[in-house]
């Protein structure tokens, strides 16, 4: 659903969704995922399966998806001027940032890229496209902020030469806190929009989670709002380092111009929430009174 | 010089720096040929079975991943137990050990209530040795199937989550964390539930009898593979061995073997422990020895026997 | 038999053997006690008198529930006569310990309770021979194998038996810690016997004074004759140290007034230095270090000691024995060993045959001393050592 807030002479409205995807392998594609506020296709971010080299650096493939979030895939070759930029450091997102470019290849039908790196990390990977219909020109823009751990060589592989960036989408969504080195289900996390670096307060937003019915929640005056991912006994089956994907999604109409930007994490399974004292206890005390009894048990019946 | 003073301290002291030494900035690597438990916060080294299992230093990688800079981190992680228990042979087990200490703290208090040690017939004591061999080699192999043929992830680490001083000995650094029952999925709370069952078991077990976990220990197994080569040696003089039997009946782990030899000199036992609380109880002087480096540090005498009796006052 | 007789000649034989021991050149103020001890055959210490045979039986038990331990006597060749109805190959320790208990002012007869553990035939058919009451007599049965776990449990539950008795006989109950006391007292004793086993080492007491002393324990309380040792080996010089070559002393025990083998052995030139007898040097053999205070573990300790550490033929896995013996030959340098053997004496003659093999083997000399209480045979005895000296 549209909601008009107080930005209506901007003719904007705001709708968010976050569409949690489930993945088995870390290369999974999009599951069947409901997106009524945001009509046609969207640029997101889904993570490969981390490859350790031997010489202790480490790759990280990402896949830039397009299409309907609502499940049909569109074509990447209607995409024009793809680009995927990236910056390490923690203050990714602030001004006066180190860019470089990430080499990105069309490879089955799906943009795709990987950030390297020979020491551990804090990534914001960007990737930016656009697409003409008739005259209308719809921005694209999808985000993921990452943390890599390796133990390589020294030095940086990815330096490259300063990129100036142009941001071609004013819409800004992210996560905060922006790097987690092992965001879990269970976890707040926070959902931050701006338009061309002011807050949006009052936003309209739908959370979609494949394995739980959709909810809708608002951002407040500072522009956010919490999201605190459900326990998921679906990923809990699966081991530590299993994870999917939180992907939040915002749309932006301005006269004919569309933006469409999108953000992701991975979150793995929680650590800490479901474990329970009591019958911890229980079995522990149980135990001990039952070993007990035995013991004594045996002893009272022999005198050796 | 009253041994079992000075080893009462030298056990002190290091269940301490090994417990809380991280606290003060004491790093002692990852490769303690004791139970210096990593799950404690703070602890000053970790245990070496911890890397043993791991994919870093262990058995859970996939073998076409046996790259050149593993297996050289591996064997480097390897070479330094191996040196570790070289030096200090089975010192380690019985003056160094938080994990033994706290099992002797334990039978102390035992003894203080007057209440009589758990006996175990000749036989039995045989019938368990080999579960602490059997038990590294599960604690090998588990890791390698989570590697190579799909174990499930949760079963990683598989003796360190059924071991007894996983939940024990946070509790000194003020954390029950380990007692929680992890209720994630069903292996999760099948492998809680034998945790907290063995940590029951080994609890009271370690009450009623001296030592009790040591019976069991893959590490001591691990250790036992450098008993020709290890510098601590145990001798004893056949000839002058009276039979008393005392070696055997104050020796917390059973070896009988230092009592029933008639031949050899050496008899240094898998099992052993090398508390040397046998040759504190030797009523014959030089019957037995500790040396190390070819030099004796601790020879029997039967003086010293005999005021160890002298006392005549209860624990 | 007129027993007023034979207590006379009981009484003559004690006082020139007292004559005797008091004449010596190396005789001291610091050894009447010891005398006195064995003249007064167990003196009256208020506490209810226990006797015992052999050296398998915890001393400390008794203690800890208020009895006296008393070594029955055994030693006097006049109380061989009056033995009466004995095998003639029973052997003279037998009879003599029978001729006691016939003896009109013995203290065995007095005794509250008899403990026999089942050792060599002799002792287990004394009772029977002495005409004892059932309830006046308590058998331990002492198993003769200690490799076995099973040996040691039920020598385990003897004294457990044991204990019990003691706890009916007393009508106390047991007490850790007056057993704890009673173990303490022991060990100083032991410790206190290791330094006059030191000091006989050292040729600073003469084998003879050796064996008196320790015949004199069990004959009073321990704690007197632990402090009596004390002030001796504090207080007394021997005048001449002689320059005799030492030897090893071996076999069945030496009982006082029957000093004969150590004054033959004296009078051939040679010192014992050394011995094994359980009437002397091992009459304390090892120490039963505690682990577990409670009942069981203070029990066991003492029953694995005085099981484990004796060193008696009666055991069938007895190897340790010559072992100990030549240990102790190289550690001192001794060249050669005396068995004395008593005619009788089964164990210690089956086993001397072993014995011998071994301790020549090793290159040491031996010699083998068959002989009984009587004094006939001393110049053929003298005459053997005289030529056994020379290969010295």
């Amino acid at each position: 659903m549209k909601y008009e807030a107080g930005a209506r002479k901007r003719g904007w409205s705001l709708i968010f969704f976050f569409t949690p995807l489930l993945l088995f392998t870390a290369s999974g594609a999009a599951g069947n995922r409901l997106c009524p506020e945001v009509n046609g296709n969207c640029l997101w971010i889904s993570y490969g399966e981390l490859i350790k080299e031997p010489d202790g650096s480490v790759i990280l493939p990402l896949k830039i998806n397009y299409g309907e979030i609502s499940g049909e895939p569109g074509k990447a070759a209607e995409l024009e001027n793809v680009r995927v930029v990236c910056t390490s450091g923690k203050k990714a997102g602030k001004r006066n940032l180190r860019w470089y470019e990430l080499p990105a290849a069309l490879k089955d039908g799906t943009w795709q890229t990987e950030v390297r790196s020979a020491c551990n990390g804090c990534f914001t990977v960007r990737a930016e496209a656009r697409r003409k219909i008739g005259n209308r020109v719809c921005f694209y823009s999808a985000q993921t902020s990452l943390v890599l751990f390796a133990r390589g060589p020294a030095g940086n592989k990815n330096s490259r030469p300063e990129v100036p960036v142009k941001i071609q989408c004013p819409l800004q969504i992210s996560f905060l806190p922006r790097f987690d080195y092992w965001p879990q289900t269970g976890a707040a996390v926070t959902v931050r929009v701006a338009f061309a670096g002011r807050p949006v307060p009052s936003g309209s937003v739908c959370v979609y989670d494949e394995n739980f019915p959709p909810a809708a929640i608002m951002t407040g005056a500072k522009g956010e709002c919490r999201y605190v991912p459900a326990d998921d006994r679906k990923l809990n089956r699966k081991g530590k380092t299993a994870f999917k994907h939180l992907t939040a999604a915002a749309e932006y109409r301005d006269g004919t111009d569309r933006y469409i930007v999108s953000c992701t994490r991975i979150l793995h399974r929680s650590r800490f929430a479901n474990r329970r004292m009591a019958p911890g206890i229980m079995i522990f005390g149980g135990c001990a009174a039952g070993f007990l009894a035995v013991i004594i048990g045996m002893r009272s019946r022999a005198r050796i | 010089m009253k041994l079992h003073w000075i080893r009462f301290w030298v056990q002190a002291g290091s269940f301490f720096l090994l417990t809380y030494g991280g606290r003060l900035g004491l790093k002692l690597g990852h490769c303690l040929p004791c139970f210096s438990c990593p799950y404690v916060s703070g602890c000053a080294g970790h245990c070496y079975l911890m890397a043993l299992q791991g994919p870093f230093w262990g058995t859970q990688v996939s073998l076409a991943a046996l790259g050149e800079k593993y297996c050289l981190s591996a064997l480097g992680m390897f070479a330094g137990f191996a040196l570790l228990t070289v030096i200090f042979s089975k010192t380690w087990c019985g003056w160094i050990c938080p994990f033994g200490t706290l099992q002797d703290w334990i039978g102390s208090l035992r003894r203080k209530l007057g209440i009589r040690e758990a006996e175990f017939s000749w036989k039995l004591t045989d019938r368990l040795k080999p579960v602490k061999y059997l038990l590294l080699f599960f604690l090998l192999l588990i890791p390698l199937l989570i590697g190579n043929a799909g174990l499930h992830s949760d079963f990683e680490l598989p003796f360190c989550q059924l071991c007894p001083a996983k939940p024990l000995m946070p509790v000194f650094a003020g954390k029950f964390t380990y007692f929680l029952l992890d209720l994630t999925n069903p292996v999760t709370v099948v492998m809680g539930i034998i945790s907290l069952s063995l940590t029951a078991f080994f609890l009271v077990g370690m009450f009623f009898r001296d030592r009790f976990f040591c019976l069991f220990c893959p590490l001591l197994a691990l250790m036992s593979l450098f008993d020709r080569v290890g510098l601590i040696r145990f001798r004893k003089k056949v000839d002058a061995c009276l039979g008393c039997g005392n070696c055997r009946r104050v020796c917390p782990v059973e070896v009988r073997e230092v009592h029933d030899e008639k031949e050899k000199a050496d008899v240094l036992q898998p099992e052993c422990i090398s508390c040397f609380r046998c040759v504190e109880a030797c009523p014959q002087d030089n019957a037995l020895s500790v040396r190390w480096l070819n030099r004796s540090l601790f020879s029997s005498a039967r003086e010293r026997a005999g005021k160890l009796v002298e006392k005549g006052k209860l624990p | 038999m007129n027993i007023e007789t034979e207590n006379r000649k009981l009484r003559t034989e004690y006082d020139a053997e007292l004559a005797s021991l008091r004449g010596r050149d190396d005789y001291s103020g610091e050894l009447e006690y010891f005398l006195q001890v064995l003249a007064g055959g167990g003196r009256n210490t208020g506490k209810p008198f226990a006797g015992l045979a052999c050296v398998q039986v915890p001393l400390e038990l008794f203690d800890a529930f208020g009895f006296q331990p008393f070594r029955m006597r055994c030693g006097s060749p006049a109380m061989c006569r009056p033995a009466g109805d004995l095998p003639a190959l029973a052997c003279p320790v037998i009879k003599s310990c029978a001729g006691y208990f016939k003896c009109g002012e013995a203290p065995e007869k007095t005794c509250s309770l008899s403990v026999f553990p089942t050792t060599c035939d002799w002792t287990v058919k004394l009772p029977e021979l002495l005409q004892l009451k059932t309830d006046e007599v308590h058998f331990m049965e002492l198993p003769h194998l200690r490799k076995h776990e099973r040996g040691l449990k039920r020598w385990l539950e003897e004294v457990y038996e044991l204990k019990k008795l003691l706890e009916e006989k007393s009508g106390k109950k047991f007490s850790r810690r007056r057993l704890l006391a009673s173990i303490s007292k022991y060990a100083q004793a032991w410790g206190t016997l290791g330094r006059l086993i030191e000091a006989r080492r050292q040729r600073k007491i003469s084998g003879v004074w050796f064996v008196v002393i320790a015949n004199a324990f069990l004959q009073d309380t321990v704690e007197s004759w632990t402090e009596k040792v004390a002030a001796l080996l504090d207080n007394y010089t021997r005048p001449r140290i002689s320059g005799h070559p030492g030897v090893f002393l071996a076999g069945s025990p030496i009982s006082f007034p029957n000093l004969k083998i150590m004054r033959l052995l004296e009078n051939a030139g040679m010192e014992v230095v050394a011995d094994e007898l359980c009437t002397s040097e091992r009459v304390l053999a090892g120490v039963p270090v505690c682990d577990d205070f409670s009942e069981s573990g203070l029990l066991r300790a003492l029953a694995e000691k005085y099981q484990s550490a004796c060193h008696c033929p009666t055991f069938a896995d007895n190897d340790r024995r010559v072992k100990n013996v030549l240990d102790t030959m190289r550690t001192h340098r001794l060249k050669g060993i005396v068995y004395h053997l008593l005619k009788g004496c089964h164990p210690y003659d089956i086993e001397s045959l072993q014995f011998e093999k071994e301790i020549r083997k090793n290159g040491f000399h031996f010699i083998k001393i068959e002989t009984d209480y009587s004094p006939e045979d001393e110049k053929q005895i003298l005459v053997r050592l005289e030529a056994f000296r020379e290969l010295l």
